[in-house]
């Protein structure tokens, strides 16, 4: 929605067990990002962006923690 | 007999009441019943698929009677959808494209029963609402840094 570069499927793995199979899911919600690199379970958004930045080969984005984003907003 | 229960479907209702803003198209691609008797090696079986694709039909088509926000296409991928199948991607069936103006970036493959009904009822008023869920600065990275191709596949299951 925010990046047209980004395109998301989601795949119902009983379904489509022959997918399931080739990306080795054995738990869900798991996570393919460029047929590369992958994850199971849910992650922070923080985390996820960075994942995906990783994948792409670039310098990790450094997060203002909840606590030094209030102190800068104060 | 209908799949969603008379007290499910007020509920939401109210739901897309309160959080449809605009409009979204649902495409739906299924196979048709007489064609998906045949049965593909190493594919689910033509029938399970149609099976599948029936009830997702059903249940789409319940859903979007709920809102005159939203609006189902239903089209045979071997058939009258083959075309927009292949441009936008989609090789599966059942499979829901969600947002199709833009060129379909959000596909929903299988049925989305289970735990999974909720996801996407999310994505449909995320995507009415033009809102993502991501907080600002989150948005703001996925925004700016990232402008060569990614391809995100979520694996669920309805349980």
């Amino acid at each position: 929605m925010i990046n047209s570069n980004i395109t998301a499927d989601v795949v119902e793995a009983e379904e489509f067990m022959d997918m399931a199979q080739h990306y080795k899911v054995m738990g869900v919600p798991k996570t393919v990002i460029n047929d590369s690199t992958e994850f199971v379970g849910g992650v922070p958004d923080e985390y996820f962006v960075n994942i995906i930045l990783q994948t792409l080969g670039k310098p990790e984005h450094e997060f203002a923690t909840a606590q030094q984003s209030e102190l800068a907003g104060s | 007999m209908p799949l969603i229960s008379d007290a499910d479907r007020e509920v939401l209702v109210q739901r897309f009441n309160d959080r449809l803003t605009g409009t979204v198209t649902i495409k739906l691609f299924i196979e048709s019943a007489a064609r998906s008797l045949l049965t593909i090696p190493g594919q689910p079986s033509g029938q399970a698929s149609g099976q599948y694709g029936k009830l997702t039909k059903e249940l789409m088509e319940e859903v979007t009677d709920l809102s005159p926000l939203l609006h189902l296409e239903v089209a045979d991928i071997r058939g009258d959808g083959a075309e927009d199948a292949a441009r936008l991607g989609v090789q599966r069936v059942p499979a829901m494209v969600l947002d199709s103006e833009s060129g379909g970036r959000v596909k929903y493959y299988g049925i989305p029963a289970g735990l999974e009904f909720s996801t996407i009822l999310e994505a449909i008023e995320a995507l009415s609402r033009k809102e993502p869920s991501l907080s600002e600065a989150v948005a703001k990275v996925v925004e700016e840094a990232i402008q060569e191709p990614v391809h995100l596949q979520v694996f669920v299951t309805p349980t």
